[in-house]
């Protein structure tokens, strides 16, 4: 085979590998409804706008953290830590605080932690 | 406990080495760009050695980036070439300021949260004896303790040197993988296809390269350095498997970044 081939085939495997890699899911209706006590109101919108305020505040500064990746009681203290950097207003901070700790509980009860 | 662990995670964070815009590989590039305001100096410096008659050359770039929006960065290179190559005439060494280099860095889609990374790239130089003008697409997957990157690249130059101006496209794939040993330190490999298309009767060359890349981070810095061989001509082998008319034997990078 030539070079150039195999180089290409393994781009391709590469890139398919990637792409079935897991990426930061969106909000659903079971992430509202999970932080609805300690968020009353909390629509999936809501949890949406967290989202792209973390992927688009947070990684101009390190690569993102998948919200599994720590325990969501810890997601406060992190975010605070960050928060004036990544130039997040006191709501912000929430939204992106809640969508976090949304995702973190599911993730770490679906690996039943 | 639980204070102190939370504590403890908030300095392991807030003190964490990456940052969105070091790099871990020192020809592929990676989709992130730098923080809205974020301001980072880059000296680069490269080496390569070995073609058919002797041949050393030093590349040195010195890059200032900074951020413009979450999404957008631009940079300013000032870029300085160094060569010392044996000719008919005896051996010669020069020495040239080549200009300076304009690059835009549009993110599309984030390495993580998204299934690929994606950007797109532009850059312009301009020096006293030829114009270039690259894109590139940048791919990215950050997975894990893996990453890794693809560029598809293409570049087309005007040089002033003859009476007439001379042409010449190239077209490159930049392929690179490594593995997170510590969140600061990255070990890998990276593999870089260059192909030159001239215009005219002149045979096209491309050869491809391949070795280690490895990288490290602290807050506020970083570093990178390859070393990558020519493993074999593509297109217009010139000495056993090798181009080395067009192309070097080995390829030297290191990057350094610094915020400031």
């Amino acid at each position: 085979m030539r070079p150039a081939r195999r180089l290409a085939i393994l781009a391709l495997a590469a890139g398919f590998g990637a792409s079935c890699a897991a990426a930061l899911r969106h909000a659903s209706p079971e992430d509202a409804v999970r932080v609805a006590p300690q968020w009353p109101g909390t629509t999936v919108e809501d949890l949406e706008r967290g989202r792209r305020l973390y992927v688009r505040r947070c990684s101009g500064c390190h690569t993102l953290f998948l919200p599994a990746a720590y325990p969501k009681e810890a997601w406060p203290g992190l975010v605070d830590a960050m928060a004036e950097k990544a130039r997040l207003r006191p709501g912000e901070r929430e939204d992106v605080v809640r969508f976090l700790v949304a995702v973190a509980s599911d993730d770490a009860r679906r690996a039943g932690r | 406990m639980k204070r102190v662990l939370q504590a403890g995670l908030v300095v392991a964070v807030a003190t964490a080495p990456a940052a969105a815009s070091e790099r871990h590989f020192t020809y592929t590039y990676e989709s992130g760009v730098l923080a809205p305001g974020a301001r980072e100096v880059e000296p680069w410096s490269t080496f390569r050695l070995g073609r058919s008659d002797f041949y050393s050359r030093f590349d040195g770039r010195i890059e200032t980036e900074l951020g413009l929006t979450d999404r957008l960065q631009t940079a300013l290179y000032l870029n300085l070439k160094a060569v010392t190559a044996d000719t008919p005439l005896g051996r010669s060494s020069s020495t040239e300021l080549e200009g300076i280099s304009s690059e835009w860095k549009l993110k599309l889609a984030d390495p993580v949260a998204d299934r690929v990374g994606t950007a797109l790239y532009a850059e312009l130089s301009a020096g006293p004896s030829e114009v270039e003008l690259e894109g590139k697409l940048i791919l990215d997957k950050r997975a894990g303790r893996l990453l890794g990157a693809l560029n598809l690249v293409a570049e087309h130059e005007w040089g002033f040197d003859g009476p007439e101006t001379e042409q010449e496209t190239a077209l490159e794939v930049d392929a690179a993988a490594c593995w997170f040993l510590t969140p600061a330190l990255t070990a890998g490999l990276e593999i870089r296809s260059h192909t030159v298309l001239p215009p005219g009767e002149e045979p096209t060359r491309s050869a491809l390269f391949l070795g280690p890349t490895v990288s490290y981070a602290r807050h506020g810095w970083w570093v990178a350095g390859s070393v990558l061989p020519q493993v074999r001509a593509l297109a217009g082998a010139s000495d056993g498997h090798l181009d080395l008319e067009e192309h070097e034997r080995v390829e030297v990078r290191v990057l350094f970044g610094l915020e400031f």
